[in-house]
């Protein structure tokens, strides 16, 4: 039968009982999948990406061609330190990146929860076999799959690519640690930014507010943990700037060096479980409100 | 109560009571429904939407106790929302989303298959009679079309029971009319039990052959429409052959107060402060009024309670 011409009838297909929160966060993806400025953020970023990849390409070329590259005059390359594969460059890679994710993150996690309580969408739901954990689950793993596959995913990716072109065992035993590093830091990026993002859209009725509001705590935060820092002549307190504490632990994961790691790396990550739990805790108070009002 | 006592009832409350804070919302409130379309008729704020978010699991009883389908709520929650379709009254919509994704996604979130929910949306869509729009964003829809999907994404599951919780509102009249043609369908060819929510009268008198009326949280009245609307003995509706204005003089000689009608008919009362067997007597006094009148009666009847009047006197009442 043409599907135009069918009508209502008894179903009797079968129904699917877990993973209800999977198809919360298919849908919440999908949704974003069709918006132009999300489309356009995320080329963006893939661009970035597309650099790295280039200059891994081009490391590749250097080595098996040093001594053309010598000949040619171009020998200073070896000197550059941003054309080097090492853990520094992936350490860079997820610091800019950073910026691009949380701008997604933004744009993808302000209106997730905030439209549908504008909208009348939460009775609708939680009508349906759906529970607020669900809900909040499906949430969540949408914004945080999304920032991973824009950090963590290209990370591991140019560990591949960069082991592959050196086929190389040792170079692998040696560099393997690369791996879980970016993934510990692009987790330590995305995942308090993508909670942040969405217990301001649980707290908040309009997407737009919502986003301000994520922007004004993150510079808001960083303003006061300078401004103590500097007042008071103790880098510990800059632990008050999530930005900078995310940094923080990026450094420790690649075990780079810098300012930033004269504060305690015990605060800052007990800074970030701080931040992540309550956020957390927000959206889960708003969402179950909206199933069990009283 | 609403049932003779011989199925298992879909809804059975035994003396629920919710409240928001200080505020009572529902006062133990008891009755069983089986099955059919029942009528929830309150004034506002008289506890109907409180009701049905009660039978969902939104609001919890402090006291009392809540099943469906034999199961207790919220216990049973997840497996008792399987079998409930819920209408809210508030506007609902997916701006961004067209209106079979957004019922594929509504078929997904109760478990079906993305096939199965595509098939449902579009099987939805159809008997809700809404046409190629449904592949247009929802932000364009107008207000009818968005209560159309709404009662489209309570039946994409085919459950055993719908609340529709103001079903018409925002509709215009032809809206209206269609609305409740295929809510009257869904609890008649279709063996739905449907619990409809309103305070419009003519909206439940259309669909239900039951009504539950509610007021300040108490329920206080319940039954069978045409048993609330009993015909009256104390009002008759009459229209004779001919020589009307000689028998409304009898009947105005006899004491009786008439009203004339619409198409030819009089509505024939006892004068005020007429006694039972003033009242008692009422038909063989109009008769006794026409023979005097030299006339013959050709339409004679008692006057039906309204349901109106049913409700106002619950209401009162309540």
């Amino acid at each position: 039968m043409p599907i135009y011409s069918q009508t209502y009838r008894t179903y009797d297909g079968t129904l699917r009982r877990h993973f209800r929160w999977w198809t919360v966060a298919e849908q919440e993806l999908r949704l974003l999948a069709r918006a132009r400025i999300f489309k356009g953020l995320v080329l963006i970023a893939l661009l970035h990406c597309l650099f790295y990849v280039l200059i891994i390409l081009l490391n590749e070329v250097y080595r098996s061609n040093q001594e053309l590259f010598r000949q040619s005059g171009l020998g200073f390359l070896t000197q550059v330190r941003e054309f080097m594969v090492d853990e520094r460059l992936f350490y860079m890679f997820l610091r800019f990146q950073s910026g691009l994710a949380f701008l997604i993150l933004i744009y993808a996690g302000s209106g997730a929860i905030s439209n549908d309580f504008v909208n009348n969408l939460m009775e609708v739901y939680f009508a349906k076999p759906l529970t607020w954990i669900d809900y909040t689950l499906g949430k969540c793993c949408a914004l945080v799959l999304l920032g991973l596959s824009l950090t963590a995913l290209p990370a591991v990716l140019f560990l591949a690519l960069h082991n592959a072109l050196l086929a190389d065992l040792d170079q692998l035993a040696a560099n393997w640690w690369w791996g879980p590093a970016s993934v510990g830091f692009a987790s330590a990026i995305v995942v308090p930014a993508a909670l942040c993002v969405l217990a301001a859209s649980a707290l908040s009725r309009s997407q737009r507010y919502a986003a301000i509001a994520v922007f004004m705590v993150v510079i808001a935060s960083s303003t006061m943990g300078v401004l103590l820092a500097q007042m008071l002549r103790d880098p510990q307190y800059l632990i008050v700037s999530v930005p900078m504490v995310v940094n923080r632990i990026g450094l420790a994961c690649f075990r780079q060096r810098g300012y930033l790691t004269r504060i305690d790396l015990g605060l800052s990550l007990g800074m970030l479980v701080l931040v992540c739990v309550t956020a957390f805790w927000i959206i889960c108070r708003a969402v179950r409100r909206a199933e069990v009002a009283a | 109560m609403i049932g003779t006592g011989r199925r298992m009832a879909l809804i059975e409350l035994e003396d629920v009571r919710v409240a928001y804070g200080d505020l009572v919302a529902l006062d133990g409130v008891s009755c069983a429904i089986e099955g059919g379309a029942v009528g929830l008729l309150g004034p506002n704020g008289a506890g109907k939407s409180t009701l049905i978010r009660t039978l969902l699991g939104f609001n919890r009883a402090s006291s009392g106790r809540v099943s469906l389908f034999g199961k207790a709520m919220p216990r049973h929650a997840l497996e008792v929302r399987l079998g409930i379709g819920y209408m809210p009254e508030r506007e609902v919509s997916s701006p961004k989303v067209s209106a079979v994704n957004f019922l594929t996604y509504c078929g997904r979130l109760i478990g079906m298959s993305y096939l199965d929910a595509m098939e449902r949306a579009h099987e939805a869509l159809s008997y809700v009679r809404l046409g190629d729009s449904r592949y247009r964003l929802m932000e364009t829809y107008s207000t009818g079309m968005l209560q159309r999907v709404k009662l489209a994404q309570a039946l994409i599951h085919d459950p055993k029971l719908v609340l529709l919780d103001e079903p018409t509102n925002g509709l215009d009249p032809t809206g209206r009319i269609q609305m409740l043609d295929l809510i009257r369908d869904i609890a008649g060819r279709r063996g739905v039990a449907v619990l409809l929510s309103s305070h419009l009268l003519p909206d439940v008198q259309h669909v239900c052959d039951r009504v539950i009326m509610i007021n300040n949280g108490r329920i206080v009245q319940e039954g069978r429409i045409d048993e609330l609307t009993t015909p009256r003995d104390d009002l008759f509706e009459v229209r004779v052959r001919d020589r009307e204005a000689v028998f409304c003089a009898a009947l105005d000689r006899a004491g009786m107060v008439w009203k004339a009608e619409r198409g030819g008919n009089l509505i024939v009362s006892p004068g005020n402060g007429a006694g039972t067997s003033e009242i008692s007597n009422l038909k063989s006094q109009i008769s006794e009024a026409a023979r005097a009148a030299g006339t013959h009666i050709r339409h004679f009847r008692p006057v039906r309670r309204s349901l109106e009047e049913a409700f106002m006197d619950a209401v009162g009442r309540g």
